[in-house]
């Protein structure tokens, strides 16, 4: 399809503009610690990253599609990826990271259901990253079964009071708000008695727990709440419809997840196994790998990270054209835990025994390796998309 | 855009009401079992024409419709639904882009309008091994003042047996080259081969066979670019195909586990199967993505173009051999019984995927393709 002129002037001039505003330094290549997640409690790593967030955020293309008003760019899906292969030609860093949980899951809700109130008050920090945000949906024992979920909130008029305990709420001790699933109809049927709540975490009563995890990060939190008071302007949605509510922001987050990484704009790891190759003697002008049972498993990867953002796309296409379904989200995140849990998988075994170092390491294959362990179990696990695509997408019967 | 317009979805309701009326399964299973010599609906070929569905990829100066391999894989895919045998492949899509890419005005005269109109059948030989290795052709045309010399043998030639006109590659002075031979030419011998699939495919011998050079395609400098045209083509063509099978034979699974009941409950009430069924959907729905983008990367001439088409071979032959093993197991018994379709749709998965390369072939040139 080749462009039109409107399309043609909109990509030339976003060009335009980003040659002129992207530091240099923000064009080089990321390093998963130079991410930006915002928030009052960031830091930021250097003068670039700043001014490359102000200056994204005063034209709004931090959040591309969201109206003007609420601190977006406005643009329709069509110049938001054109945008975003500009950014890609270009090797621009993005400013703040798509998958956040404000940016990528919250934010798109409240758009969707906020009242104009919340819409005004929540979205427009969001978009210039002043708050982060993170999830407190699980809890100890409400995981893939998440509408048992019993973290309590008495009604007291104007406002909730809220007891309970939630878990892996990724980075809670890094964010300013939580949103959160909580009862309120603790007679009702299970599904129909949970409220989502907005909750500020410096509201007393906050209490948040980091829990190591086997890559030897913190990224998840357990934390308590007690007595904690949450306005009721700060429910979205309505009392008791927060199944609902989570319902469409899951579907952002399967969305949001994968849409985000396009394997292939890395390097080929293939190309990383010859260059290993090629540091032993006698290999330096090799042409291609000698373990022909490695190349092959690189390259069915590679073949099958391909064909993912070509789903990626497809799935962003359709959404664009409202033909979207939850089976795209289902199948995009069971194809992203495999493919990043096989791509660690190989990296470590091209590092071989010189990537197993935890202490100063050579490379951080092997954390990457032991994180992604967690990516078919976080945001509902791989076997509860197979549930939903069994059940809402194939239409196969309960037992 | 990776997905279909009105106009797009229109073409697709159109051949699918057509297909599932005129070819049903029970159509391919008829051609078998009657050992048809078409091996192919003479009848379906003249509607492709009249509906223009023949003239796809044909420039419309020459009486086609113009489109693009986009627009191409809407009608593999929804034969794919059918298993219905269609000289698409050969002539609306292989012979037509060897045609349109060698620029030779004479023989685009000649066959493109005819191809249009759906009134001939013309094959493209390329294999000569049981392996596809397209840059060892196995063909030599020797070049004397004006008679061109062939001599070599091809197999696994789709329609090879009822096409009028064969395109045929081979090195001249080393260099590739495609000529454009009349089956019917002294020196040519044709074998039908009878495979699994009850497809059309022929062996080929060319002994001695004397050619003019109106017959070769271009100067022999070009047919390396005609050949990579062709098989880029080709392989999306028959990747659509398997995803149009692959979806076919997981919704009569679907089915049959909704049906089929043991312990007094339908088997597909079993999560062991429910998730399986379920991966099979997501393998189908990444290849789907993978075909389109590669019609989409060789329509507009993308830089990774080739290295798509073997994405979405791999991954489409992947998914259908995948969802067809799948469904032989589910269906239990009765799904290696020849009473039931399944087989039928097996048996073109594991042909499909092998023709133009395999999974394996395309995932080694992944490999290759990128610099490893």
């Amino acid at each position: 399809m080749k462009d039109d002129a409107s399309v043609r002037d909109f990509r030339a001039e976003t060009r335009a503009w980003l040659e002129q505003n992207c530091p240099p330094e923000m064009r080089l290549p990321i390093v998963e610690e130079e991410r930006c997640w915002g928030g009052r409690k960031w830091t930021f790593h250097s003068d670039a990253q700043r001014l490359w967030l102000e200056r994204m955020a005063d034209r709004g293309w931090t959040a591309p599609t969201w109206p003007r008003e609420y601190g977006g760019g406005g643009l329709s899906h069509a110049e938001a990826k054109i945008l975003r292969e500009e950014m890609d030609a270009l090797n621009c860093r993005p400013p703040l990271e798509r998958v956040s949980q404000a940016l990528g899951l919250l934010g798109p809700t409240i758009l969707a259901i906020g009242t104009d109130a919340q819409k005004a008050r929540f979205l427009p920090p969001i978009a210039r990253g002043e708050t982060r945000w993170c999830q407190g949906y699980s809890e100890p024992n409400a995981g893939s079964d998440l509408a048992s979920v019993r973290t309590r909130a008495r009604d007291e008029g104007d406002h909730f009071v809220i007891n309970g305990q939630k878990i892996w709420t990724s980075h809670a001790h890094l964010s300013d708000w939580m949103f959160a699933l909580v009862r309120t109809g603790p007679d009702t049927p299970k599904h129909a008695g949970i409220t989502f709540v907005l909750l500020d975490m410096d509201s007393p009563g906050v209490d948040v727990r980091p829990i190591e995890l086997i890559s030897g990060k913190s990224a998840f939190c357990e934390t308590f709440l007690t007595d904690v008071k949450v306005p009721k302007e700060n429910v979205l949605g309505e009392v008791n419809d927060g199944w609902n509510v989570s319902k469409i922001l899951l579907s952002n987050e399967r969305n949001s997840i994968s849409t985000a990484r396009n394997f292939m704009a890395e390097r080929s790891i293939g190309l990383t196994a010859l260059d290993r190759q090629r540091e032993g003697p006698g290999h330096e002008s090799d042409a291609s790998l000698l373990d022909t049972s490695l190349r092959e498993r690189i390259a069915a990867y590679e073949a099958s990270a391909w064909a993912f953002s070509a789903l990626s796309e497809r799935a962003g296409d359709l959404a664009a054209a409202g033909e979207s379904t939850a089976a795209h989200a289902s199948v995009l995140k069971i194809h992203y835990a495999r493919l990043n849990q096989l791509r660690t998988s190989l990296m470590l075994e091209i590092g071989g025994s010189d990537y197993f170092e935890w202490d100063a390491p050579v490379s951080d294959a092997a954390r990457l390796w032991l994180r992604a362990k967690a990516n078919s179990i976080e945001g509902g696990s791989t076997e509860i998309q197979l549930n939903i695509l069994s059940k809402r997408v194939l239409g196969l019967p309960n037992l | 855009m990776l997905n279909f317009n009105d106009e797009q979805r229109m073409i697709r309701d159109n051949l699918r009401q057509l297909l599932t009326s005129e070819t049903p399964v029970s159509h391919l299973r008829a051609l078998r079992n009657a050992r048809s010599s078409d091996g192919i609906s003479p009848a379906l070929w003249k509607t492709f024409g009249e509906l223009g569905f023949a003239g796809v990829l044909v420039p419309e100066e020459f009486g086609g419709l113009g489109l693009s391999l986009f627009d191409a894989t809407i009608v593999a895919e929804e034969y794919g639904h059918t298993l219905t045998p269609s000289p698409f492949l050969s002539t609306s899509v292989m012979a037509t882009t060897a045609l349109v890419v060698s620029g030779n005005t004479h023989l685009m005269r000649r066959f493109l309008p005819e191809i249009a109109l759906g009134r001939i059948v013309m094959a493209c030989a390329v294999d000569t091994g049981p392996h596809h290795d397209p840059r060892m052709p196995g063909l030599g045309f020797a070049r004397s003042g004006a008679t061109v010399t062939a001599n070599g043998t091809k197999t696994f030639v789709v329609d090879g047996h009822i096409a009028e006109t064969v395109l045929v590659t081979g090195l001249l002075d080393g260099e590739m080259t495609v000529a454009a031979v009349a089956r019917d030419t002294p020196g040519v011998t044709v074998r039908r081969q009878w495979m699994m699939d009850a497809h059309n495919s022929a062996a080929l011998k060319f002994e001695d066979v004397q050619l003019n050079q109106m017959q070769l395609l271009s100067d022999p400098g070009k047919g390396r670019d005609i050949l990579d045209a062709v098989l880029a083509a080709g392989r999306i063509v028959v990747a659509a195909e398997l995803i149009g099978l692959a979806d076919e034979v997981l919704s009569r699974t679907i089915a049959y586990l909704k049906e089929r009941h043991q312990f007094g409950r339908p088997i597909g009430s079993f999560q062991a199967l429910q998730h399986r069924a379920a991966l099979q959907f997501a393998e189908i729905e990444q290849a789907r993505a993978a075909v389109l983008k590669a019609a989409r990367a060789v329509d507009e001439g993308a830089e990774n173009a080739e290295l798509m088409v073997s994405v979405a071979k791999a991954k489409a032959g992947e998914a259908a051999l995948g969802a067809s093993e799948e469904a032989v197991q589910m269906h239990g018994g009765m799904g290696i019984t020849d009473d039931l379709d399944i087989g039928l749709f097996l048996k073109r998965a594991r042909v499909a995927d092998h023709l133009l390369g395999n999974a394996h072939y395309h995932v080694t040139r992944v490999a290759a393709l990128t610099g490893y």
